[in-house]
């Protein structure tokens, strides 16, 4: 899970491409279907600027900012030769980060089913287990007492302190 | 001044006084884990403020904010890797000092400036709050959308890499602000039927995931890099060499003036950035001295000068807040929807409009200051230890304490997922130079700008050129099109020459 070693100049520009062409689409997208389709100007008020106005407005803004992102990087990489990095070591976006994006996707998931299924304790319980694990903590005991005790701790504290629910499995239906 | 004694008068209750502490010992808990910072704290603990007193709430979330930049600085001083990027500078002067056997020293001069910075920062914006918000209320929705429009620019072009991805990042971010029911005349805009979305898209699940977890899964991803709780530990230290002694602290008072003088320039300027005025600081105090020599090598010159600047710019960001709603950071940017949780809209209306409230915020701020001093001075030990705390349980626990933070305002399992989604953008963001700043702010000013936008067109009848037209509005869209020369074509320009020539020079020399 470390981050992606070695991402050059070069791949980030390629990033950046494709950043800039994801921009694009979203934005075409919302101008010309999420808008018109999801945004009810009919209601709208007849002086000023309609319901619409706005989303478009920034949508298009997106898609003309997308098209500059992806005019420079296509241009820097047709030119690699020269050009200064504008970009630190610390911004990566490589293979591993899509690994990383699609794990915590995943991670999500299965802990939204956990938390509306099973509730606060046990969701929580084992996310930390999980986090702690992966994150290299490897004494058994501690991590067990740590998973089980901190989301207890801190459903019976909002309770008892703030009169603040959160989801427990007996309380679902 | 009256008015502030009305206000000390209503900020001086216990419950007060305790949050204040608590807000002060919060933040430089989160400051001292690196990488976590006040920010998470701030966007963390929002939530909690639900059910507090406006007065009490802001009152704690300032004590997070100033205590979040002094702990950032123990981390720097005994470990060498600052709690923020805000403390980079700190660690020039202050690991050094620590490894000569002084680190106590180190950390109580960080502590002493990081206050002094603080208290500076605070007087001007008392001074300059009701000034500035009595020239704002002269400002019309013209001047108001042109003021949005130089803040996006401004913030975009500082806080990014690039001008165009930091614009793109706000649009996104006044895109998203769009969601949720029409202001004007009720319309759902994108709610797709989802009940949740009808009061637009939750700014705690917006700022909770992206601010907080998605700094929390980036570390978490990136390793823990070598353990640094482990390996965190006060050096050996005579404690008679610790105290600061008055000849010492004066020799640093023109550095701490200076450096507050900055932070405070840097803090009313939205968009410069915390870090920025640490350098600044820094630099300045280097240029300034007779020794500069010194400097890097355990100078206390120098941990004076970059706590004194970065601390006050906490004070001075709220200037823009209040004066205008437009948010100097991110830090402010957070009150800004602290404030508006508590039914307050910053802006030029705020200090006619609650006025006692703004002046309680102010003596509480006076009060933090204090409470500051006490709490870092005397918490050294527990700080210490928190650091030998392993990010490998700090981590997973912020990350319950994220998703507690959003059910617990809204009981609200959408929410939870959404900030899910806003974690992974943001972490996508962190990782390609997209600045999360300016989608944050982009979304906060939505509202504002769209308000002021449609009160513009009805107004002067949908001619947008009355921007430029209008006296006041006129310089700030003139500053606007100034910065986006600046930072889209003058600065990258300039970088590509630079490198070109550090080329010409390195081939030659090969």
């Amino acid at each position: 899970m470390a981050a992606s070693q070695g991402v050059t100049g070069s791949g980030l520009t390629k990033v950046n491409l494709i950043s800039g062409l994801s921009l694009i689409a979203i934005g075409l997208f919302a101008i010309f279907w999420l808008i018109p389709s999801y945004v009810s100007v009919e209601g709208g008020m007849s002086a000023g600027l309609s319901p619409a106005f706005l989303p478009k407005l920034a949508a298009a803004a997106m898609a003309l900012l997308g098209l500059s992102i992806t005019v420079s990087s296509a241009r820097r990489l047709s030119s690699m030769d020269g050009g200064p990095r504008e970009e630190s070591e610390e911004l990566a976006f490589g293979r591993s980060e899509i690994v990383n994006l699609c794990l915590l996707a995943v991670v999500s998931v299965v802990f939204m089913l956990l938390f509306v299924y099973g509730g606060f304790v046990a969701s929580c319980a084992l996310l930390l287990a999980f986090a702690m694990y992966a994150t290299g903590f490897r004494k058994v005991i501690p991590l067990v007492a740590i998973a089980v005790c901190f989301p207890v701790l801190l459903e019976q504290v909002l309770w008892h302190a703030l009169v603040i629910p959160l989801p427990s499995f007996w309380r679902i239906p | 001044m009256e008015q502030l004694i009305a206000g000390f008068g209503a900020a001086f209750t216990l419950t007060n006084l305790l949050f204040i502490i608590c807000g002060v010992a919060v933040g430089i808990l989160f400051g001292v884990l690196p990488g976590v910072g006040s920010i998470t704290a701030l966007s963390l603990l929002i939530p909690i403020t639900f059910y507090l007193s406006p007065v009490t709430a802001i009152a704690f979330l300032i004590g997070i904010t100033k205590g979040g930049t002094s702990g950032g600085a123990i981390p720097a001083i005994l470990l060498n890797a600052p709690g923020s990027s805000e403390n980079v500078s700190t660690t020039r002067d202050g690991y050094p000092l620590a490894k000569k056997g002084k680190p106590v020293k180190a950390m109580r001069m960080a502590l002493y400036s990081s206050v002094f910075g603080d208290f500076c920062s605070d007087i001007v914006l008392i001074l300059l709050a009701a000034p500035f918000a009595a020239i704002a209320l002269n400002f019309g929705p013209a001047e108001i959308t042109a003021v949005v429009l130089l803040a996006f620019t401004l913030i975009a072009g500082l806080s990014g890499q690039s001008l165009a991805k930091g614009l793109a990042a706000a649009a996104f971010g006044l895109f998203l602000s769009t969601v949720g029911l029409d202001p004007e005349d009720g319309s759902p805009r994108m709610t797709f039927g989802v009940v949740d979305l009808y009061d637009g898209i939750s700014l705690n699940a917006l700022a909770i995931g992206m601010l907080a977890l998605s700094a929390v899964i980036s570390q978490m991803f990136g390793g823990w890099r070598g353990s640094q709780g482990a390996a965190a530990a006060l050096p050996p230290f005579e404690k008679k060499d610790q105290a600061i002694s008055w000849p010492e602290f004066r020799a640093c008072l023109k550095t701490l003036f200076r450096s507050a003088y900055l932070g405070t320039f840097v803090g009313m300027m939205p968009g410069l950035g915390v870090t920025l005025a640490g350098f600044l600081g820094y630099g300045a105090a280097k240029r300034a001295s007779k020794t500069p020599d010194e400097f890097g090598k355990g100078k206390l010159e120098g941990i004076a000068a970059t706590e004194a600047a970065n601390s006050a710019v906490v004070g001075a960001n709220l200037i823009p807040t209040i004066a205008l709603g437009i948010p100097g950071n991110v830090a402010a940017a957070l009150l800004i929807g602290a404030f508006m949780i508590h039914g307050v809209t910053p802006g030029p209306f705020m200090m006619e409009q609650h006025g006692s409230l703004i002046y309680a915020i102010f003596a509480s701020m006076l009060m933090a200051n204090a409470v500051h001093i006490f709490i870092g001075r005397f918490g050294i030990p527990i700080w210490v230890a928190v650091l030998k705390v392993p990010k490998s349980i700090v981590l997973p626990c912020v990350t319950v304490l994220c998703i507690v933070g959003v059910y617990i305002p809204s009981a609200s399992f959408f929410e939870v997922g959404l900030m899910f989604v806003f974690a992974g953008l943001g972490y996508y963001m962190r990782k390609t130079g997209f600045s999360i700043v300016s989608l944050f702010i982009g979304f906060l000013l939505g509202p504002m700008l769209e308000h002021s936008l449609r009160q513009t067109m009805i107004l002067y009848d949908n001619d947008i050129f009355v921007l430029f037209t209008r006296p006041i509005a006129l310089p700030f869209m003139l500053l606007t099109i100034y910065f986006v020369w600046r930072f889209g074509f003058y600065h990258p320009r300039k970088q590509r020459k630079l490198a070109a020539e550090g080329e010409r020079k390195a081939k030659r020399r090969n």
